[in-house]
């Protein structure tokens, strides 16, 4: 029977393949957009762990998030050190990693920050930073680079980078009197620290020295050893990372931080930022599951149309086959295996296609943003869509069945054709 | 005709074990109830049985203070700044009640998240009585704040939705400069909030 059926498709394969590429689109589209919805939001929440609080200028708590943790976008403004400082002195606090940001390497954000940075910041389940080689930074020109800066531009221990100003992909304008040197390289984590190059606090100060009114002073500059000499204690950060020592307290320190009043800071807790950045892109996930769900639904009723209209011209199939024995039971089954058999031959292409395209645009996804897409097997969601799909390509494949059952009744073999 | 039949039966059963064996897997609260009854009884706890009931909550210092007193307070001085941490202290000071300690408890609350792992699920979350409206007023006193640990991971989807956390508390009293105060819950079970 199952023979009969695939005989038959091939017959008409044009027609067969054309319904299992409209099934198979949709898979795939439906699929991938689940995929990207779901890994986009673990990569995201696997960057933020262990810390309590995020402190950084008043500006809104979602991109106090993104540009802190996520490097999308820039900060509204600085923290002076005092208020570093004073925030270090309360006693609830734990311990307070300064991030200071603005500053980039062919396009690769460069973070000053303290050997705090690497006792402290976790990812993943309180995952630490680690170095695949060398050593953390120790003087002031050394820099510790995220695993795709150095896999991207290719640089090892000892070699020197340039640090340009601003986070264009081309520097213009160059610290290129200073130039650092690579100290370590860190392990890959999978979150937007392998994008980022590392240097200390007063690594940031130094490369400004010969910086003045927002232009580079002409002439050769100071040369790094009168720099290493010169009073480098960093006069702002952009934002810090804390952690707290019972973490009850951190409705009160996040008040007493957003009424701080020398400066206006706002704290964030990472989990309720990031909640609201779901909240606010739920709408974009909702609108893009439905156009899914649509385009499936179109691929369906094609499929259903492809059956339908071969429906006139296989009488005589139809016909021959029950002159042959076949009762008109037969025949319905005999179309709806058809239909099976398309349907699951389109979800089985729209998952080979999805794997591709996942293959391919994850590389995209990671140089580009930084998200971290992985191969992984169908989730119990994914296959709850495929039993779903599979089903609904069943009952489209019963119509048809149903009216060549009738058919097959009535023609018997006087038909006029 | 009955070998096909048995085919088409076979296909079916096969198509709705799968769908079951999956469904299984979606559905997270699998744990059967008799193992939960025998864990102990169950207390309803409302937030106000949090406040010791001969609790007076201390009047804000700073509302009842003359404005020349404020001024010094707000001088910058090493000497007001004590002050200043020492009249917080004192308003901060909210005690638990002891005797809840060890108790299985039932509670409605808001879930603040602390941490996710991985699958969008977490295992430390505060649990606390209202959500937002933090800017107007202060933030709730620690007796008003339940320190959540899990060990299955609990999935949360809307900020703004209601839960009864079920679970064993711990009322600590700790007298020390470093921390304070407060309860924790070692949760059994998270359902979503029905009026009862």
């Amino acid at each position: 029977m199952i023979g009969i059926a695939w005989k038959s498709l091939l017959n008409r394969w044009p027609t067969a393949l054309l319904a299992v590429l409209a099934i198979a689109m949709s898979v795939t589209l439906i699929l991938t957009v689940e995929k990207v919805r779901r890994d986009a939001r673990s990569s995201f929440t696997q960057t933020v762990s262990g810390t309590d609080l995020i402190i950084g200028a008043r500006s809104g708590s979602v991109q106090l998030l993104l540009y802190s943790v996520f490097r999308i976008g820039n900060a509204t403004n600085n923290i002076s050190w005092e208020s570093v400082e004073d925030i270090k002195k309360r006693k609830a606090i734990d311990w307070v990693v300064p991030l200071s940001l603005g500053d980039s390497h062919a396009g690769f954000r460069v973070l000053g920050t303290s050997l705090d940075y690497f006792k402290h910041y976790t990812y993943s389940n309180r995952t630490a930073l680690q170095l695949s080689e060398g050593v953390l930074f120790d003087d002031v020109f050394d820099a510790v680079l995220g695993s795709e800066v150095a896999a991207e531009l290719g640089y090892g221990i000892n070699d020197s980078i340039v640090v340009a100003h601003g986070t264009g992909k081309v520097a213009l304008v160059e610290h290129d009197r200073q130039p650092f040197r690579v100290s370590g390289i860190l392990k890959p984590t999978g979150t937007p620290v392998d994008r980022a190059i590392h240097i200390s606090l007063e690594g940031i100060e130094a490369m400004h020295v010969d910086w003045q009114n927002g232009a580079n002073k002409k002439g050769a500059g100071t040369d790094a050893d009168t720099v290493r000499n010169m009073d480098l204690s960093p006069s702002a950060v952009t934002a810090l990372l804390v952690g707290l020592k019972s973490r009850a307290t951190v409705f009160r320190e996040q008040r007493a931080i957003n009424t701080y009043r020398a400066e206006p800071l706002l704290a964030i807790l990472p989990g309720v930022a990031l909640q609201e950045l779901w909240s606010l892109v739920s709408v974009a996930e909702m609108a893009l599951m439905i156009v899914s769900v649509c385009v499936v639904v179109a691929g369906l009723i094609n499929l259903l149309s492809v059956l339908l209209a071969g429906l006139n011209e296989r009488r005589r199939e139809m016909a021959v086959l029950r002159s042959a024995g076949a009762r008109p039971g037969h025949v319905f089954l005999l179309l709806c295996i058809e239909s099976a058999v398309l349907t699951i031959f389109g979800i089985i292409a729209g998952l080979v296609l999805h794997y591709l395209f996942i293959g391919v645009g994850a590389l995209f996804l990671q140089q580009r943003f930084g998200l971290a897409i992985s191969l992984s097997l169908p989730s119990a969601t994914d296959l709850k869509i495929l039993i779903t799909i599979a089903i609904a390509g069943l009952l489209a494949g019963s119509l048809p069945a149903l009216q060549a059952y009738r058919n097959s009744l009535a023609d018997g073999l006087s038909q006029r054709l | 005709m009955t070998k096909r039949n048995f085919l088409i039966t076979g296909l079916i059963a096969g198509l709705i074990l799968f769908t079951s064996a999956a469904h299984a897997n979606w559905w997270p609260f699998s744990d059967d109830d008799a193992d939960a009854q025998s864990k102990g009884e169950l207390t309803l706890l409302n937030w106000d049985d949090l406040i010791p009931d001969d609790f007076v909550q201390p009047e804000n210092p700073f509302a009842t203070m003359s404005q020349e007193k404020i001024d010094k307070l707000m001088d910058g001085s090493e000497e007001s700044e004590a002050e200043i941490a020492r009249l917080q202290d004192a308003f901060n000071y909210a005690p638990v009640v002891d005797h809840l300690d060890g108790k299985r408890v039932k509670i409605p609350a808001y879930i603040t998240p602390l941490e996710y792992n991985p699958d969008q699920k977490m295992n430390e979350f505060l649990l606390v009585p209202f959500v937002g409206a933090c800017m107007h007023v202060p933030p709730p006193p620690a007796n008003q704040i339940v320190h959540a640990k899990s060990k299955n991971a609990i999935e949360q989807r809307d900020m703004n939705e209601a839960v009864w956390a079920i679970g064993v508390i711990r009322a600590e009293t700790i007298k020390s400069n470093l921390a304070e105060s407060g309860y924790q819950l070692e949760v059994e079970e998270v359902l979503p909030y029905t009026s009862q």
